[in-house]
């Protein structure tokens, strides 16, 4: 039997839904990150602010997908292996970015002011979510239909 | 937006898994269960793809009694 690489009509809507939320979310984002830096004075480095405005719209985006099954199709193993890798990447980045946080004298620089970790824990943050909705979306599909 | 029993049946007919129909359709198994439980409505091109892998018409699958 031919196997079909490519999304159905159900996946090509959704999917399409999951980017205008990105795109919503992209805009937001960025309005915060300026309020946060222009407004309120917070220092936050470009590097975080890049990864703060990238991460926090593409994760809103996975997440659509995954939740409305619009991520994956015949190639089912290929994402399991994917968000498998996201998640440990994403715990090693929180993990090593909370420790090197906390192992400095100067914890937050006069109370969160100067941090710069905070782009590589969004980023891991982000990555964790991301792999943990897949693999809590993948124990919902295998107890829905493992009657069949 | 009802449950659409009609394929349920016919799958049943022909010995089929939604999997199996899914894969035949050539649509992700989500999507074959999102239309027999009513969540979403397929187009007109995909309705005609399942009656014609389920040997079924277009009314007897998708008509209003359905």
């Amino acid at each position: 039997m031919k196997q079909k690489y490519e999304f159905d009509e159900r996946q090509r809507l959704n999917r399409g839904i999951a980017f205008q939320y990105a795109f919503i979310s992209a805009m937001v984002t960025m309005l915060a990150v300026y309020f946060l830096g222009d407004v309120m004075e917070v220092d936050i480095s470009i590097f975080s602010v890049f990864q703060i405005c990238f991460w926090i719209p593409t994760t809103i985006c996975f997440m659509i997908m995954i939740i409305k099954d619009a991520y994956d199709t015949v190639r089912y193993n290929l994402g399991r292996i994917i968000f498998t890798i996201w998640g440990v990447a994403g715990a090693s980045l929180t993990i090593s970015s909370l420790i090197e946080i906390f192992s400095k004298s100067n914890i937050f620089y006069e109370l969160g002011i100067q941090i710069y970790q905070e782009g590589h824990i969004i980023a891991g943050l982000c990555f964790l979510l991301i792999a943990g909705t897949y693999w809590i979306k993948q124990y919902i599909n295998w107890r829905k239909f493992k009657k069949e | 937006m009802a449950r659409n029993i009609a394929i349920k049946v016919a799958r049943a007919e022909k010995d089929m898994t939604q999997t199996t129909l899914a894969l035949e359709v050539g649509v992700s198994r989500q999507t074959m269960n999102a239309i027999e439980q009513g969540d979403y409505n397929p187009s007109i091109k995909l309705c005609r793809k399942i009656c014609k892998v389920l040997e079924k018409t277009l009314d007897e699958l998708f008509g209003e009694e359905n």
